[in-house]
C-alpha cells in the first residue's frame, strides 16, 4: 500500500525568548488504509504531532508530504482546501458548532467546500447519521445531545466529504467503557468500508491494542513503532 | 458568501439575548441621534422663522432722498434673472408724525402693494382688529398706537412728513407683528397713499423680497447674483443688503447650536461604535471555539471574517431600522404630548428624511467598521490555539 | 502427531478436567513423554490451536477458559517431575526471575519456561503475571538475578516492556535480559527493545544454560 501521509524530519520548538522544543526529528509514514493509534505520556508531543499531520499547525523545519503533496509548497488556501477535502478531523472534546444540529453539523464540511447540496448529498449525510445509530437525533442541536452522541455525530462529520484520512485527537476521551467500544467498532467499520487511513491519539489501550500499528511518543521522539504481524 | 450569511445569522439567533441587547444598544443610538436631530433642526428653523420668516431676505434700496421709477421694470427682470427668490415686492416708506387731537407720535409709513407684500408679511393673519387699507389713504396701525396716541377703529388721523406736508389718513386696522419695534412704529398702507403723502410719482425707494425655502442660507451669494444685475445694466447701483449680513449675531448663535449640536451626534455615534465594537470583539472571542472548528474543516479565511462583517452589517440595519422606529416615535410623542397652551408643540420638531437616513447610515457604516477589527481577529486567528485553549 | 496427542484433545474437548489431568500424567509417569514434549508437544499446542467453531462463538470465551484451567492444572501437577529432574543435574548457580508485565495475564507460557528453566539448572523464580513496573524493579533488586525473563504475549504489552526493560538497564546493566513470547512476532517489535537474548521457544533457555556453563 502507498503512503497517504508522510511526515520527514519533522522538529517543532514553541516561543520565541524561552524556546521548547517539542518535537526532535520525527520521521513517520502512514499507509494507505491502516489502522494507526499514537500513544504517549501526557506532554510528549502526540496532539503537537497530530495537528502538524492535519495542517492546522506548521512545523518549526521538516516536510509534512500529503497525498504526495509537500504541504510548504502551499498556500494558506490551499491548505484549507486540502484539509476540506481530505482530512477529517475528530476532536477529543467533539467540537461540534453548538449553534447547529447534528445534521447541520455533519453537513457542514461539504458545506465549506462551497459545492451545491444536492439531495445525494443529503441523503449521504442521512446515511451517516445513521451508520452512527443518531437517526433519531439527527434535527436536535448538538447542545442538546449526550458527549457520546456528539462524539458520534463529530465521527459523521469528519466523514462527510469522503477524506482519505481521519485524523482523532482522543476520540473516545470522555466517553464511558460500553461507548468507547462502539466507537472503536464504528472507526474500524469505516477503515474497512471505505479504506480511510485513521490515526489516532488514544490513552485507551483497549483501542490502542486493536489499531495495526502502535507507535509510542516519548519526550517528543519515536519510542516505539510496531506493526501487528498479520495486519 | 452565503455561507458565511448563514453562520452568521446562526449566531446571532443562538445568542438571542445578546443580539437583542446589542441591537436595543444601537436603536437607542440612532433614536437619541435622530430625535436630537430634529429637536435642534426644529428649533433653529423656528427661530430662523420667526427672526426672518415675516421680513425681507434680501432687500435693493437705493440713497435716502433717490426713488426707483422703473421698479416693475428692475422686478421683472430680476424674477427672470436671478434664481432663488420667490417673491420681490416693491415699498416706498415715508417717515413722519401722526397726530390726533393733541397726542403726537412718530411713525414710519409703508407703502406696499399687498399681492406680492403678503407673500412676506402675512399681513392678514396680524390683523387683530379691522381690515387691510384697500383704497388711498387708509392706514393699518400697530396695536401700539392704540395706546400712545389713545384712538380707536375708524379714527381721522393726520400724517405730518417734515418739510413735505400733511396728509390726512383714516385708520382702518389694527396688526400685531408680535414684536414691539414694529408694533409702536409701523403703519402700513398703499404704496399710493405714501407716494402721495411724499408728493412723488409712481416711483419706490426700496424693493424687498423673500428667498426660497431651501435657500435662505444662501441669502449671502443670491444678493450678490441680484447686485450684479444692476452692474450689467449699468444703472446707478442700488445698495442690496442680505438678512445674513444684517443678522450676524442670531447666525452665530445658530452656527454655535449646529456645532454643539454635531459635537453630540458625534458622540453618540462614537458610543455606538464603540459598543458595537466592543461587542462583536466578545463575540468573536465566545465564537473563537466555533472559528477554530470551521478552520479545522478548512473554511477560508476570508469566509470566517465575511462572517463578523456580516454580524456587523446585521446589528446595524436592525439598530437602524430600530433606532429611527424610536427616534420618531419619540419625537412624534414629543410634539403630541408636549405642547403649549395654545396647543402647539412646546419645540416644534424638524423631521428631515434625509438627516434620518444619514442617522441610519451612518449607523449601519458604524457597525460595519466596528465589525472590521472582530473580523481581522477571525481571520487570524489560529485554529492550533484555539484548539487547544478550548 | 502421535495418537497420544489425540487422546489428549478428545479428552480436552469433552471439557473432562480429571481424565485429562490423569491422561496427562500418565504419560509423563509412564515415560511415554518426556517433560519437555508433554509441555511443547501438548500443553502449548492445545491451547495455541484452539479455535472456535463458528456456530459457539458465544461460548467459545468460557471453552477457552476451561481449557486454560485444566491445562494449568496439569502444568501444576507437573512440578514435582521437575523438581525431580532438577535434583538429577548440574546446579549452574544462576539465577533467573520470570514474569509477564502489568496487564499481561497470558502466564502459561511464562510458568513453562519457568519450569525449563529450572530443568536447565538455574534457580529459577516465577513472580507472577500482570507485575507492576516498579515491582519488578524491586524483585530484580531483591533476587539479584543473573536473569530477567519476560514474556509478552499482548502486541500492546510492548509498550511498557520498553519501559521495564529501559528501567533494568538503567539500574541493573549487569542484568541480563531474556524476551519471548508471542508479542515478538509482531513486525519490528523486537528490534526496539533492549535486550540480550530473544527466544521464541521455551527449549531455547537449554542454549542460555550452554553458554553460561
Ligand atoms: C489462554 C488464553 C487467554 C487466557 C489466559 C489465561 C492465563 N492465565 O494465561 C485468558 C482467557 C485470560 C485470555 C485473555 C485475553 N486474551 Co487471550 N488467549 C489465550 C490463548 C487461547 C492461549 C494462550 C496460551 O496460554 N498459549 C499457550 C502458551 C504456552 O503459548 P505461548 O504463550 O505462546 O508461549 C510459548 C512461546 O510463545 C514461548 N514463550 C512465551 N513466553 C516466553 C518467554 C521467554 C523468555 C521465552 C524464552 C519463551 C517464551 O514459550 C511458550 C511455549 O512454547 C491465546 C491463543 C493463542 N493463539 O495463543 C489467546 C490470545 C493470546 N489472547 C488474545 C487476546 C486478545 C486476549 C484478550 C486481550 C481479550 C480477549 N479477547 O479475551 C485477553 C487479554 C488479557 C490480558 N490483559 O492479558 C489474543 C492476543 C492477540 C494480540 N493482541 O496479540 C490471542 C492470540 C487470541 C487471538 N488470536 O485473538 N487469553
Ligand atoms: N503553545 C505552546 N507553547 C509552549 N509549549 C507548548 C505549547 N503547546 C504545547 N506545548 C508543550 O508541548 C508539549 C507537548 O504538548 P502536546 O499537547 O503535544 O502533548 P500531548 O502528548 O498531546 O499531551 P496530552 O496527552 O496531555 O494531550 C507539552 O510539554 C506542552 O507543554
Ligand atoms: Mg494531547
Amino acid at each position: 500500500m502507498p503512503n497517504v501521509m508522510e511526515l520527514k524530519e519533522i522538529t517543532k520548538i514553541y516561543g520565541t525568548k524561552i524556546q521548547t522544543q517539542v518535537l526532535f526529528g520525527i520521521n513517520l509514514a502512514f499507509e494507505e488504509g491502516s489502522f494507526n493509534s499514537i500513544i504517549g505520556q501526557s506532554g510528549s508531543g502526540k496532539s503537537t504531532l497530530l495537528n502538524i499531520l492535519g495542517s492546522l499547525d506548521r512545523p518549526t523545519a521538516g516536510d509534512i508530504i500529503i497525498n504526495g503533496k509537500n504541504t510548504k509548497s502551499l498556500s494558506s488556501k490551499e491548505l484549507s482546501d486540502l484539509r476540506n477535502e481530505s482530512i477529517g478531523f475528530i476532536f477529543q472534546f467533539h467540537y461540534l458548532l453548538p449553534e447547529f444540529t447534528a445534521l447541520e453539523n455533519v453537513l457542514m464540511p461539504y458545506r465549506i467546500s462551497k459545492k451545491p447540496i444536492t439531495k445525494e448529498v443529503l441523503d449521504y449525510a442521512n446515511e451517516l447519521l445513521d451508520i452512527v445509530g443518531l437517526t433519531k437525533v439527527k434535527n436536535n442541536l448538538a447542545i442538546n445531545m449526550s458527549g457520546g452522541q456528539q462524539q458520534r455525530v463529530a465521527i459523521a462529520r469528519s466523514l462527510m466529504n469522503n477524506p482519505k484520512i481521519i485524523l482523532a485527537d482522543e476520540p473516545t476521551g470522555n466517553l464511558d467503557s460500553d461507548s468507547t467500544e462502539q466507537v472503536y467498532e464504528l472507526l474500524r467499520k469505516i477503515n474497512h468500508q471505505f479504506g480511510t487511513t485513521f490515526i489516532i491519539i488514544t490513552h485507551d489501550r483497549h483501542i490502542a491494542e486493536k489499531a495495526d500499528r502502535i507507535v509510542e511518543i516519548k519526550d517528543g521522539r519515536i519510542n516505539l513503532d510496531i506493526t501487528k504481524a498479520n495486519a | 458568501m452565503k455561507l458565511a450569511f448563514s453562520i452568521a445569522v446562526r449566531f446571532l439567533k443562538s445568542g438571542k439575548i445578546q443580539t437583542w441587547f446589542i441591537i436595543l444598544g444601537i436603536a437607542i443610538g440612532v433614536s437619541v441621534q435622530v430625535f436630537i436631530g430634529s429637536l435642534i433642526s426644529g428649533l433653529q428653523k423656528s427661530l430662523v422663522d420667526k427672526t426672518i420668516g415675516n421680513s425681507s431676505q434680501i432687500t435693493i434700496t437705493v440713497p435716502s432722498g433717490e426713488y426707483m421709477d422703473d421698479y416693475s421694470q428692475i422686478i421683472s427682470n430680476l424674477s427672470s434673472n436671478v434664481e432663488g427668490i420667490e417673491v420681490y415686492t416693491p415699498t416706498i416708506t415715508a417717515r413722519g408724525t401722526l397726530l390726533e387731537g393733541t397726542d403726537t407720535s412718530p411713525v414710519v409709513m409703508r407703502g406696499f402693494t399687498f399681492e406680492t407684500a403678503n407673500q412676506i408679511y402675512n399681513f392678514e393673519e396680524k390683523i387683530t382688529e379691522g381690515r387691510m387699507p384697500n383704497s388711498i389713504n387708509e392706514i393699518v396701525l400697530g396695536i401700539g398706537f392704540k395706546e400712545s396716541l389713545n384712538i380707536e377703529l375708524n379714527d381721522q388721523l393726520t400724517f405730518d412728513v417734515p418739510t413735505i406736508g400733511t396728509t390726512n389718513v383714516i385708520v382702518v386696522g389694527f396688526f400685531d407683528f408680535k414684536v414691539q419695534a414694529i408694533n409702536t412704529a409701523w403703519a402700513i398702507t398703499t404704496l399710493n397713499t405714501v407716494q402721495t403723502a411724499l408728493g412723488v410719482g409712481d416711483v419706490v425707494d426700496s424693493i424687498e423680497s423673500q428667498i426660497e425655502d431651501g435657500l435662505i442660507f444662501d441669502a449671502v451669494e443670491i444678493a450678490a447674483l441680484v447686485q450684479t444685475q444692476f452692474v450689467n445694466n449699468g444703472e446707478g447701483s442700488p445698495e442690496v443688503s442680505n438678512w445674513i449680513d444684517n443678522n450676524e449675531e442670531l447666525l452665530s448663535g445658530l452656527q454655535g447650536q449646529s456645532i454643539s449640536s454635531i459635537m453630540i451626534q458625534v458622540f453618540v455615534m462614537i458610543s455606538v461604535v464603540l459598543a458595537i465594537a466592543s461587542v462583536l470583539a466578545i463575540i468573536v472571542m465566545q465564537k473563537s471555539r466555533q472559528i477554530g472548528i470551521l478552520k479545522a474543516m478548512g473554511i477560508q479565511n476570508l469566509d470566517a471574517s465575511l462572517i463578523f462583517l456580516f454580524e456587523g452589517l446585521i446589528l446595524g440595519l436592525l439598530g437602524a431600522i430600530f433606532g429611527v422606529a424610536l427616534g420618531l416615535g419619540l419625537s412624534y410623542s414629543f410634539t403630541t404630548f408636549a405642547l403649549k397652551a395654545d396647543g402647539t408643540p412646546v419645540v416644534p420638531l424638524f423631521i428631515d428624511p434625509g438627516f434620518i437616513a444619514l442617522s441610519a447610515a451612518i449607523a449601519v457604516t458604524a457597525a460595519l467598521g466596528a465589525s472590521l477589527i472582530p473580523a481581522r481577529k477571525s481571520s487570524k486567528l489560529s485554529v492550533i490555539e484555539v484548539i487547544r485553549n478550548a | 502427531m502421535n495418537s497420544n496427542y489425540e487422546g489428549f484433545i478428545k479428552l480436552l474437548d469433552l471439557e473432562d478436567k480429571d481424565k485429562s489431568v490423569n491422561y496427562a500424567l500418565e504419560l509423563l509417569k509412564s515415560k511415554k513423554v518426556t517433560l519437555e514434549e508433554l509441555y511443547l508437544d501438548f500443553l502449548a499446542p492445545a491451547l495455541t490451536t484452539f479455535v472456535c467453531q463458528e456456530k459457539e462463538k458465544e461460548i467459545c470465551i468460557w471453552k477457552e477458559h476451561t481449557r486454560t484451567s485444566i491445562i494449568r492444572t496439569i502444568l501444576e501437577c507437573t512440578y514435582p517431575f521437575v523438581i525431580e529432574r532438577r535434583n538429577e543435574i548440574k546446579k549452574l548457580h544462576k539465577k533467573v526471575v520470570i514474569l509477564t508485565p502489568s496487564e499481561e495475564y497470558h502466564e502459561i507460557g511464562a510458568i513453562i519456561v519457568n519450569h525449563f528453566f529450572m530443568l536447565a539448572g538455574f534457580e529459577s523464580q516465577y513472580i507472577g503475571a500482570n507485575t507492576p513496573k516498579n515491582d519488578i524493579l524491586m524483585a530484580v533488586k531483591a533476587y539479584q538475578p543473573d536473569f530477567v525473563a519476560i514474556s509478552v504475549t499482548n502486541y500492546y504489552n510492548i509498550v511498557i516492556t520498553k519501559q521495564i526493560t529501559d528501567g533494568i538497564k538503567k539500574n541493573y546493566p549487569n542484568v541480563k535480559i531474556i524476551v519471548g513470547g508471542q508479542a515478538f512476532l509482531q513486525h519490528g517489535a523486537i528490534d526496539q527493545i533492549s535486550h540480550d537474548y530473544y527466544m521464541q521457544k521455551a527449549s531455547d533457555v537449554f542454549m542460555i544454560a550452554k553458554e553460561v556453563k
